[in-house]
C-alpha cells in the first residue's frame, strides 16, 4: 500500500532567543504553570511557612519567611508574643495600634496593680498587650501579613517583677492545670481568668503568673494602668470560677460567692441557677 | 523467541487533535542513559516541489504513509530543481540520500534529493570524509526543534533503554508492514507478540491502532530504498531503512557510508546497520524533550511537577499541596546548559565574567543545548558536539539576540575562495584593521553575502556548514575579522590560563599567542581539529579585490585576494 498524504506543512521557523520564564500562578498560588522552553530548567520554590498557634513550630525555627496563624480581636486587649522581632507593629496590626509592655507591678493588700508602658516594637520572645485601632480583627494568616527575613528564637523572655508577678510569653502551646489560681490569662471583655479546667494556651500569647500563692489569687483585685500617670486607660480584672462568669471592664468588680454574685459593697446582685 | 505481552493497564482515549496539529506524537522515548527523551513526528518526512515556491517540506499525515515507487520518488533527477516536468504531489519525495558536510552541494540535493548514484566519496556528491557530520540535518531545515536521531540514540532506543527488547516488534498497521516501537514504560490493553520473524503476527486492527497510537506508539513503515529514481520494493523481503545523523567511520579509506537502522524479516531489527549514502532512505524526525526539575537544595516537600519532561511549549504545572503558603516559584535554565550560561553572562559583573571565562572557555556546546568538557563527553551523552566556546561577553555580535558569546566549529568547513571574482563592494569595505576589528556583524554580513545573487563561496560554506547546533544559537556564519579577534583572544586565554587581550595585528607583526602552534591544542584537547597553519576567511571586506583573513602560521590578520582558495571555519553566536 502506498499513499501520499501531505497534511502538515511545517513552518520554516527557528527557536526564539532565550527568555526569562515567569510562571503564572492560580488564585491561591498553589499551582504555577509555564511553557517548557527549549532547554532544561530547574525550579526553585519559596514558602511562607505557617507558624500555627496550635502547634509546636520549633521544627520550623530555621525558616525565615513565615506567617502566624493567629487572629487578634478588635475592641479589647490581646496578649501577644512572637518568636521573632517586629520592628514596626503598625505595618502588621494597622495604624493606631497600641502595644504595651509590662513595666512595673505592685501588691497592696489584695490589690495587684500592673503598670504598662508603650512599646515601639516587639522583641522576639517577649510578652505584650496589643489593642487594635478600629473595629476589624486582624488575621495574621491573611495575605500580606507575612513576615520576611525573620530570625526565629524560641527562647521565652518573660517580664518578671520579682516577688509580684511574671508576664510569661507562650511560644509553644502550653498546658495550664485546672484551678491553678496563680495563672491568669486574659479572656473575654478583657477580664483575667484563672483556668477552671485543664486548658491549653495557644502560642503567640502570654499570661500572668502571680507570685502570691494560690490561696490569695481568688480574692485578688487587679488594677491595670497603662502609661503610668497619664492614665490613658484602666483595666480591671477578676478571676473567674469554674463556670467562668464574666466581669465587665471599667465598670464594677463583682465577686462570686457560692451560687450568688455580689458587688464590692456586699450587695447580692444575682443568683446562679445550677 | 516470541514473548507474549499481557497488557492490562488503562485503555486510554484517543489523543486530542490539538496534539496532531504540531506534528508530534505523544510517546516519549529515552535515547541515552542520562534520561534524554524525544518524541517522534507523526509521519515520515516528505518534500514536494512547487514551481512557484520551490521545495516544500512536510510530515506525512499518518504514521503508515509512504511513497514507495510511486511518483515522485521516481521523478527525482540529478539537476536543479531535481524533478523534471512534474508539479505538486507527483513530485513528493520521502526517500533521501545522506549528504556529508564536505559536500559542495548547496541546492536541495544537499538534503539528499537527487538521482545521483555515482557521487559517493566525492565533494561534488555525498561527501568525502568518513567522520564528517550530516551536511544539513533535515530537522534543522524544517526548524521548530525537529532533528534526526544519531546512531547512538537509535541504538539506545532500540536496545539500551529499560525493557527495550519488549518495546519494539515487526507489525502490520493499516495494511502496511513496518516497525512498531513502544514508548518508555508502555503498557496497554492491546496484546502484541514481540517478533522479528514476520510482519503478520501482529496485524493490528484499526481500533487497536487507535489505542496504540494514543498510547504514544511509533510505527515506521517499511518504505524500501531509492537508488537514483528507482525504488527497490523487493529485496527478497520488505525492508525499512531510517537514517541517523552519524557517518560510518569504521571503513577508513573506503567509500564513506552512514548509519541507519534497518528492519526486515530476514535480518530482524538492526540498530547497527550502515549503508551507502546514496541509498535514498526514510527519515523520521524527532523533537527533544526538555526536563523540569527542582533545584538542588530546594525543599521539595509537598511539591510536584507535571510533566517533568516535554517538548518546547509543553505546559508544565508546579503544584503545592502542603499547609503553608506559596511565596514564589522561580523557573530558570538549569546550570550546565547554554541557556543558563547566557543568563549568567547577562547577570555577571566584570569579576564574575572573568570567572565564567576561566571556567567555560574551551568547553563544548552540544546539540542538546548542554555544555560538555569534550566532544567525546557529548557523544557519550548521546548528542552531537556542535562547537567550542571561544568568547563570552556581550560584545561578540551586533545581533541583539546573540550577545552572550561566540563558539567556533570543531573542524574546518569547505576550502574555497571567498568569491568567484574580484568585484565589490559586497559588504562594508574597511581597509583599516583597527576599524575593521570593531565590526562584529558576522551574522548580517553572512546573510548579505549569501543572498545578494552573487557566488560567495566562503560565506555559503560557513552558513551551510551543517553540523547540528542547539536552539538559542544563531546558526552558522562566517565571522568578521573583529569576531576572529575575540575568538583568538579567547583561545589564547584558555591556553595561557589568564586573560589575553592583545588585538590582532596586521601582517608582518607576528603574535606567537595567536599562531596555530599555540592555539590548536585548545581545540584538539576537546576532540576538535586545529587551524593547522592555515589561512582562514573572515566576512570583512577590504576592497573589491581583498578580504580580511587570519594567518595562523604567523598569528596576524592580513588581506587576501577573494578569488584564492583558503579555509573556512564556521561560528555560532549565542
Amino acid at each position: 500500500m502506498k499513499k501520499i498524504i501531505l497534511s502538515l506543512i511545517v513552518a520554516l521557523t527557528t527557536t526564539g532567543a532565550m527568555a526569562q520564564i515567569t510562571p503564572t500562578p492560580n488564585g491561591d498560588k498553589t499551582q504555577w504553570t509555564f511553557g517548557m522552553p527549549a532547554y532544561d530548567v530547574e525550579i526553585t520554590t519559596e514558602l511562607w511557612y505557617k507558624l500555627d498557634e496550635a502547634a509546636d513550630n520549633r521544627s520550623l525555627s530555621d525558616k525565615t519567611n513565615v506567617f502566624l496563624k493567629r487572629t487578634l480581636q478588635a475592641g479589647g486587649w490581646n496578649t501577644f508574643c512572637a518568636p521573632f522581632a517586629i520592628a514596626n507593629p503598625a505595618s502588621v496590626f494597622g495604624e493606631g495600634v497600641q502595644v504595651k509592655k509590662l513595666s512595673t507591678a505592685s501588691i497592696s493588700g489584695n490589690t495587684l496593680t500592673l503598670n504598662f508602658d508603650d512599646a515601639s516594637g516587639i522583641d522576639a520572645g517577649k510578652p505584650y498587650l496589643i489593642k487594635l485601632n478600629g473595629e476589624d480583627s486582624v488575621n495574621l494568616a491573611a495575605d500580606g501579613k507575612e513576615f520576611a527575613g525573620v530570625t526565629q528564637n524560641y527562647t521565652a523572655v518573660p517580664t518578671t517583677i520579682a516577688g509580684v508577678v511574671s508576664f510569661r510569653p507562650v511560644l509553644v502551646p502550653e498546658s495550664l492545670t485546672a484551678n491553678d489560681r496563680t495563672k491568669l490569662y486574659l479572656g473575654e471583655n478583657d477580664n483575667l481568668y484563672w483556668p477552671d479546667a485543664d486548658v491549653t494556651v495557644h502560642a503567640f500569647r502570654a499570661y500572668f503568673v502571680v507570685d502570691l500563692g494560690a490561696s490569695a489569687a481568688p480574692e485578688l483585685r487587679i488594677v491595670t494602668n497603662f502609661n503610668g500617670a497619664t492614665g490613658v486607660a484602666e483595666v480591671r480584672g477578676q478571676m473567674s470560677d469554674v463556670r467562668g462568669e464574666k466581669f465587665l471592664l471599667n465598670q464594677f468588680i463583682y465577686i462570686r460567692r457560692g451560687d450568688a454574685i455580689y458587688d464590692l459593697q456586699g450587695h447580692k446582685v444575682s443568683t446562679i441557677n445550677q | 523467541m516470541k514473548r507474549k505481552i499481557l497488557l492490562t493497564l488503562t485503555f486510554m482515549l484517543a489523543i486530542a487533535h490539538g496534539a496532531w496539529a504540531s506534528g508530534e506524537l505523544t510517546g516519549k522515548f529515552s535515547v541515552n542513559a542520562n534520561g534524554k527523551q524525544v518524541v517522534f513526528a507523526q509521519g515520515n518526512l516528505q518534500a514536494t516541489y512547487y514551481s512557484s515556491e520551490g521545495w516544500r517540506w512536510a510530515i506525512a499525515g499518518n504514521q503508515w504513509d509512504y511513497i514507495g515507487e510511486a511518483p515522485g520518488n521516481t521523478k527525482v533527477t540529478n539537476a536543479s530543481p531535481f524533478v523534471a516536468g512534474y508539479e505538486g504531489a507527483y513530485t513528493t519525495v520521502d526517500l533521501f540520500g545522506w549528504v556529508g558536510a564536505s559536500s559542495t552541494w548547496t541546492d536541495v540535493n544537499r538534503y539528499g534529493i537527487t538521482s545521483s548514484t555515482e557521487n559517493t566519496g566525492s565533494a561534488d556528491g555525498y561527501g568525502t570524509s568518513n567522520v564528517e557530520c550530516l551536511k544539513s540535518d533535515w530537522g534543522n531545515t524544517i526548524g521548530s526543534g525537529w532533528r534526526t536521531l544519531s546512531r547512538a540514540e537509535w541504538i539506545y532506543l532500540l536496545t539500551g533503554r529499560e525493557n527495550a527488547d519488549n518495546l519494539r516488534t515487526l507489525a502490520t498497521v493499516h495494511g502496511v508492514r513496518g516497525l512498531l516501537i513502544m514508548p518508555d514504560g508502555w503498557t496497554s490493553s492491546v496484546s502484541l507478540t514481540i517478533t522479528t520473524a514476520d510482519y503478520t503476527t501482529n496485524t493490528v486492527s484499526d481500533i487497536n491502532w487507535t489505542t496504540l497510537e494514543s498510547e504514544g506508539c511509533v510505527f515506521l513503515p517499511a518504505a524500501h530504498r531509492r537508488l537514483g529514481n528507482g525504488v527497490s520494493t523487493v529485496e527478497g523481503d520488505v525492508y525499512g531503512h531510517y537514517w541517523s545523523t552519524t557517518p560510518n567511520s569504521v571503513n577508513e579509506g573506503q567509500t564513506p557510508n552512514a548509519y541507519d537502522i534497518s528492519f526486515s524479516t530476514t535480518h530482524g531489527i538492526d540498530a547497527l546497520h550502515s549503508q551507502y549514502r546514496r541509498w535514498g532512505s526514510s527519515v523520521r524526525l524527532v523533537k527533544d524533550c526538555y526536563t523540569a526539575s527542582f533545584a538542588a537544595g530546594n525543599d521539595n516537600t509537598d511539591w510536584s511537577i507535571n510533566p517533568t519532561s516535554g517538548i518546547e511549549g509543553t505546559e508544565v504545572t508546579v503544584t503545592y499541596s502542603g499547609g503553608h503558603k506559596v511565596k514564589s516559584v522561580t523557573v530558570k535554565a538549569k546550570p550546565g546548559t547554554l541557556a543558563w550560561l547566557k543568563a549568567a553572562v547577562d547577570a555577571a559583573d566584570a569579576t564574575e565574567l572573568a570567572t565564567l571565562n576561566s571556567t567555560y572557555l574551551g568547553k563544548v556546546i552540544g546539540a542538546d543545548g548542554r555544555i560538555y568538557d569534550t566532544a567525546t563527553d557529548a557523544t557519550t551523552a548521546g548528542t552531537t558536539a556542535s562547537a567550542l566556546i571561544a568568547y563570552l561577553g556581550n560584545a561578540g555580535e551586533e545581533n541583539t539576540s546573540y550577545q552572550h558569546g561566540l563558539a567556533i566549529a570543531l573542524r574546518n568547513g569547505t576550502y574555497c575562495n571567498w568569491k568567484n571574482d574580484k568585484t565589490g563592494p559586497c559588504v562594508p569595505q574597511i581597509s583599516d584593521l583597527s576599524t575593521a576589528l570593531t565590526y562584529k556583524s558576522g551574522i548580517a554580513f553572512t546573510n548579505t553575502l549569501t543572498s545578494d545573487g552573487h557566488v560567495h563561496n566562503a560565506a555559503t560554506a560557513a552558513k551551510n556548514f551543517g553540523a547540528t547546533y542547539p536552539a538559542g544559537t544563531s546558526g552558522w556564519f562566517l565571522p568578521t575579522v573583529g569576531q576572529w579577534n575575540l575568538i583568538v583572544q579567547g583561545l589564547a586565554s584558555k591556553k595561557a590560563g589568564s586573560p589575553v587581550t592583545t588585538d590582532l595585528d596586521n601582517w608582518n607583526h607576528e603574535n606567537p599567542a595567536y599562531k596555530s602552534s599555540n592555539l590548536d591544542s585548545v581545540i584538539e584537547a576537546v576532540g576538535g581539529s586545529g587551524f593547522q597553519n592555515g589561512i582562514y576567511w573572515s566576512s570583512t571586506e577590504i576592497n573589491n579585490d581583498e578580504v580580511w583573513g587570519i594567518n595562523f602560521h604567523n598569528g596576524w590578520a592580513a588581506g587576501f585576494v577573494k578569488s584564492t582558495e583558503y579555509n573556512t571555519r564556521a561560528v555560532l553566536a549565542f
